[in-house]
């Protein structure tokens, strides 16, 4: 799972780039800046390779939800999709290709932030108390 | 917030200045600067940021001469606008349009939509500076990240309120 969502990732940043080479304003800005932008020839090659890797179901939700999302693929924080920024609106189904997260409300395919998916650290050890000595009882008299 | 404090606006802080970086090739210059903005929590996902940034270089070369390159990217992991600066210590063969092997480097990495609306206006003055005498040698000048932010203090954040006023 985690590493389909690292293809769609790497899918997401080629189309987004291939997309702003599409567009006259971009060229003419990198040109006026004196960057020289060739034919993409190597990015639709890297992009077919990108969409290659990922299991056909999930690049076809991915495309599904794109024409409808440029960002298709966005971060969920404590259960909110930070493309519609709609809280709660996760669900694991099993009628979702490859069981991808996706937000209820705006479709768009969800993961859990790098550092959400880290392992927790491990809890620190209980610390280490010595045993009370119970208090002699006070002598009377 | 204004929008010409949104436009110079960028994100700077010591763990984005990379002091004597030792490299072999631009995808190892492009990891090590990829980690220090995943380290700082500027950018969401290491992979697709490397991804795109080489794939960006393989486009047409950011090495603008002098021995300086500005790589940049818009990307959909960015978090908001960063700049990181990296000396390296040894030069690198860059294709860069003079020629010249490259031994500093400023990559300017932005989000789509909000958050990035600093990046054309830092990349340009970054650019500029670049092909000015005077700020030109105030860029190079660039040894740690004190001077870093000196840099951004006197050149780049009023040079891109210059910009903006015109």
């Amino acid at each position: 799972m985690k590493r389909q969502i690292q293809e769609l990732l790497v899918l997401q940043e080629l189309d987004a780039l291939l997309a702003d080479l599409g567009e006259a304003a971009m060229r003419e800005h990198e040109a006026a800046l004196g960057f020289t932008l060739g034919e993409p020839t190597r990015l639709a090659v890297a992009r077919a390779e990108a969409a290659a890797r990922i299991e056909p179901e999930i690049l076809g939700r991915y495309e599904t939800v794109r024409r409808r999302h440029p960002r298709a693929v966005v971060p969920s924080i404590d259960g909110t999709c930070l493309g519609c920024f709609t809280m709660r609106p996760t669900a694991m189904s099993s009628s979702r290709p490859g069981g991808l997260e996706s937000c209820e409300r705006c479709g768009r395919i969800l993961y859990r932030l790098e550092e959400e998916r880290r392992e927790p650290p491990a809890p620190p050890p209980p610390p280490v108390v010595a045993p009370r000595k119970k208090a002699a009882p006070k002598k009377r008299g | 917030m204004k929008p010409s404090e949104i436009a110079t606006s960028f994100r700077l802080e010591p763990g984005l200045f990379l002091s004597d970086l030792e490299v072999a090739t631009q995808e190892e210059l492009f990891a090590a600067l990829v980690d220090a903005l995943v380290a700082a929590g500027a950018v969401l996902d290491r992979q697709a940021l490397l991804r795109l940034l080489v794939e960006r270089e393989a486009l047409g070369t950011t090495g603008l001469g002098h021995g300086v390159a500005i790589p940049h990217a818009r990307s959909m992991v960015a978090r908001r606008t960063t700049l990181v600066c990296a000396r390296l210590a040894r030069e690198l063969e860059f294709g860069a349009v003079d020629g010249r092997p490259v031994r500093l480097v400023y990559l300017v990495v932005a989000p789509y939509g909000a958050g990035g609306e600093g990046y054309l206006p830092l990349l340009g003055v970054l650019v500029a500076a670049l092909h000015h005498d005077g700020d030109r040698e105030r860029l190079l000048a660039v040894e740690s990240f004190a001077d870093l932010e000196k840099l951004a203090r006197q050149l780049i954040r009023p040079r891109i309120q210059e910009a903006l006023a015109r």
